[in-house]
């Protein structure tokens, strides 16, 4: 019997993010279904309900450990983004130092960026560039690692969590800049959301790679 | 200590696991509410009240047979338990209780 593969993505999802415990039976249920006509979007659907519905009922059996990681994992990511922040700051002054009376300016949401007030464009430079990514792509990585080695949680509702409200943070970000195109016509602002959304599903892989080893353990715990 | 009671959609699935019987698992207590309610139900609401359930002792479960079509993965039975049945007794009880005599209810079709 040849079976129709289950899109691959969303079964790795219920899998990692699954907190239930009968993963595998779940899965079954799911292929079953879908090797009697179901489309894809029906499978992402349902696995999307039963991730959400899995961290909703962790958030649910103890809120106040939950929000408290949760808010803890924010902290440490504030953290990282000043530290991160103040490394591009004064890498950029070292290198440019007639730019600052001019005035520099760092974003570290969603993506650690800095803009200096003078007319030169060293800030656009590519090696500048490069460093400012890696210092992102660090980020990403040890807020990743954080999110999955905090014991108060289990690690993938705790990266599910992280992700999502990133997510909808960064989309709320990003309503608000088309917004503000639609009201003054700023095109580079238009630059900046297409960037943003290229770098959006990056940014979510960076971190899951961060909580790859964290994920991969609390894996095999549930399947054993 | 205070009555345990079923939630609307709790009560729905245990419903369901009683009128399939043997057997009962994931897609046919889905299947079985679809076909009773007329609307969708997500597969994740379904687990997740199995589980609040299982928790509370309303329901038992057990691994099944594995199947080609499911990829080799077993299926989970569900069973109700004594204390379910009981349980789910005395909510049509209470239920049948609160619709009698209700003047606005009546000449409305079951």
């Amino acid at each position: 019997m040849t079976l129709k593969p289950t899109p691959r993505t969303a079964t790795w999802f219920l899998n990692r993010f699954g907190s239930n415990t009968e993963n595998q039976s779940v899965l079954g249920d799911l292929s079953e279904q879908y090797q009697r006509g179901r489309g894809s979007i029906w499978y992402w659907r349902q696995v999307l309900s039963i991730v959400y519905m899995g961290l909703f009922r962790e958030f649910h059996s103890d809120k106040r450990r939950f929000i408290g990681s949760l808010v803890s994992a924010w902290c440490v990511w504030g953290v990282l983004q000043f530290t991160a922040g103040m490394i591009l700051m004064l890498r950029y002054v070292l290198l440019h130092p007639a730019e600052l009376p001019f005035g520099i300016r760092i974003y570290g949401f969603p993506l650690l960026t800095l803009q200096s007030g003078a007319e030169s464009k060293f800030a656009t430079q590519w090696n500048f560039i490069e460093f400012a990514l890696a210092l992102n792509v660090l980020t990403l990585l040890l807020i990743g690692r954080y999110c999955a080695r905090t014991s108060r949680i289990p690690p993938g509702a705790m990266l599910l969590a992280f992700i999502t409200t990133y997510v909808v943070f960064d989309a709320g970000w990003m309503v608000t800049n088309i917004l503000t195109i639609a009201q003054h016509q700023q095109i580079a602002m238009g630059l900046v959301v297409i960037r943003d959304l290229v770098a959006l599903p990056l940014t979510v892989a960076t971190i899951l790679f961060g909580g790859r080893k964290g994920l991969s353990s609390a894996s095999q715990l549930k399947q054993g | 200590m205070a009555q345990p009671t079923l939630s609307n959609f709790e009560l729905m699935v245990m419903l369901a696991i009683i009128r399939i019987g043997e057997g009962a698992y994931g897609v046919s207590i889905s299947d079985e509410i679809e076909e009773t309610t007329g609307s969708e139900v997500l597969l994740g609401s379904v687990y997740d009240a199995v589980n609040r359930l299982e928790e509370k002792g309303q329901i038992e479960s057990s691994l099944g047979e594995a199947t080609p079509e499911r990829g080799g993965r077993a299926k989970r039975h569900f069973r109700t338990t004594t204390k379910g049945l009981r349980l789910v007794k005395e909510t049509q009880r209470s239920l049948v209780k609160l619709w009698k005599g209700l003047p606005q209810l009546k000449g409305d079709p079951a």
